[in-house]
């Protein structure tokens, strides 16, 4: 699942769990998902580390690419 | 012909007037020789080409002169007429002096916009919306200098997870254009095995003419045909040049172009943490509302008043079975039976309640500390008062009844559950299908744990 894909799921248990009508049990397991998604997303925007990359043209089509380096 | 006889000084004099005042600005393009900066930072060389040439110079203004011609280089010159008044030559005074090739006359500029925007380069329904969180970001830019630094910096203060693909071209000097045009078409393809999300193209601020690459239709057009959003970023706050009009967005600084590519990792963290409190909200009404349906079961009279419910529709239970003959099979009477006794045994009407408050401090629990251990538990507790539920309303005295079981009341009135309640000579009474009898009790044995109080 992409982040987008976890947000949009996250949105999606949030306005489901908002209309009501779900039975307890089924909101309780949204519940966890929508804990579970989030903890992923903190989780990867915390451990993620900008990476800043060169691009070469080796040849028409062909690139290299490198870490960029000021 | 007037008759006035001037000086060479007061002819200079009129005629440098004449010049100022009613020569138009122009634009002219030559070849530089012999350009010479003055030691008070002003410069001057002789424009020319194979037939003539013309003296020009250029005033340092309030900063050193950006662009300093080579000899022999063909430039563009806009300026005004002057005479210097001592020789009587006249000059052109330079505003802006940049290399020719890569700038367009003013009028060519205009020219080449009103044709993009008839082919609707600049056409704002063709504008693409940016990826909200975007994870590859080209940029084309210089790879020295301060644009490249502001968008690393911000890109990556705002959102760790951008990857930044640098494509690096000269963003000025002749051929700049074709190397920012080719880098965009490089970017396409680039694309192709590693989908870019959005590119930036630009370059840091700088004057007018230094922009020039980004005045140019190979530039306006690679970026029109760009499979990726383009954010343009060409350091100058009030001048949109023509990159800026077919960019999908159009960010006047470097850093700003950052800004508007990536989201913040923060705004998106606290918008996370708003949707989790929402959700559990959610689920606490939700709680709330199996809770009140709960009380609304545990309500109703058989569960206020077992007893009393349970005798109040024997009359019913009379006329019914008169008309309808009974054909219940011994075992399923005591299949029944037992059932029936063991459900009162347990003092159901207490439990459904004490059910949902344990369920209630265990969401809460499961709610604060997102702990997903008690899950199991308070699922289970659940399912458990919901069949609970479910067999106390199977347990309706007429559902049972009314397939050939029978009660027994003792002296007191109540029903027995257990032989050892009466003894030898107590009159009993037994509620059957069909009326009821009076009987006194000849044996008890009180051997069965499962108690006599069957059928009599």
């Amino acid at each position: 699942m992409t982040l987008e894909e976890k947000l949009d799921r996250l949105e999606a248990i949030v306005a489901k769990l908002e209309e009501g009508g779900v039975p307890l049990e089924e909101s309780l397991r949204l519940f966890e998902e929508g804990v579970k998604l989030a903890a992923e997303v903190k989780a990867e925007l915390e451990s993620a580390r900008t990476r800043i990359l060169e691009i070469m043209k080796a040849a028409e089509g062909v690139f290299e690419v490198r870490e960029f380096e000021p | 012909m007037n008759d006035q006889v001037y000086t060479p000084s007061g002819l200079n004099r009129l005629v440098r007037q004449v010049l100022e005042g009613q020569f138009p600005a122009v634009w002219v393009r030559g070849e530089v020789s012999r350009p010479k900066l003055g030691p008070t930072g002003h410069l001057y060389f002789t424009l020319k080409d194979a037939q003539a040439a013309v003296e020009v110079v250029q005033f340092r203004g309030l900063r050193p002169l950006a662009y300093i011609p080579a000899d022999g280089e063909e430039v563009l010159v806009f300026g005004t007429l002057t005479l210097y008044e001592p020789q009587g030559k006249y000059e052109l005074r330079a505003r802006t002096v940049h290399p020719a090739g890569i700038g367009l006359l003013r009028q060519e500029l205009e020219a080449l916009k009103a044709r993009l925007e008839a082919e609707g380069l600049f056409a704002l329904e063709r504008k693409r919306p940016l990826p909200p969180y975007p994870r590859r970001i080209g940029v084309i830019t210089s790879r020295r200098g301060a644009a490249i630094r502001d968008i690393v910096t911000v890109a990556a203060r705002r959102w760790p997870p951008a990857e930044l693909y640098v494509f690096p071209v000269r963003v000025q000097g002749e051929g700049a254009e074709w190397e920012v045009a080719q880098a965009i078409a490089d970017a396409a393809l680039f694309h192709r095995e590693t989908p870019l999300d959005v590119l930036i193209v630009g370059r840091g601020g700088g004057a007018a003419e230094d922009l020039a690459a980004f005045n140019t239709e190979a530039v306006a057009r690679a970026i029109f045909a760009s499979p990726v959003p383009v954010v343009s970023a060409v350091g100058h706050e009030v001048d949109w040049t023509i990159a800026d009009l077919v960019a999908d967005l159009r960010a006047p600084t470097p850093s700003a172009a950052a800004e508007l590519a990536v989201p913040s990792a923060a705004e998106l963290l606290e918008r996370v943490r708003d949707r989790l409190r929402r959700a559990r909200g959610a689920v606490l009404a939700s709680v709330d509302r199996t809770e009140a349906a709960l009380r609304r079961v545990l309500a109703r009279r058989v569960f206020r008043d077992p007893v009393r419910t349970l005798l109040a529709p024997m009359d019913r239970l009379d006329q019914a079975l008169r008309r309808r003959p009974l054909r219940a099979p011994e075992v399923l009477v005591a299949d029944r039976k037992e059932r029936l006794i063991r459900a009162m045994a347990r003092r159901p009407f207490r439990a459904p309640l004490a059910l949902v408050e344990e369920r209630e401090e265990r969401l809460d629990h499961i709610a604060e500390r997102l702990s997903l251990v008690v899950r199991p538990h308070l699922l289970a507790a659940q399912a458990r008062a919901e069949r609970l539920i479910a067999r106390l309303e199977g347990a309706s005295p007429l559902g049972i009844l009314s397939r050939g079981y029978s009660l027994t009341l003792g002296p007191d009135g109540r029903p027995l559950r257990r032989a050892g309640e009466v003894e030898r000579g107590d009159v009993v009474e037994t509620v059957l299908g069909q009326g009821r009898l009076r009987s006194r009790v000849e044996e008890v044995e009180a051997g069965d744990p499962r108690g006599e109080a069957g059928p009599a």
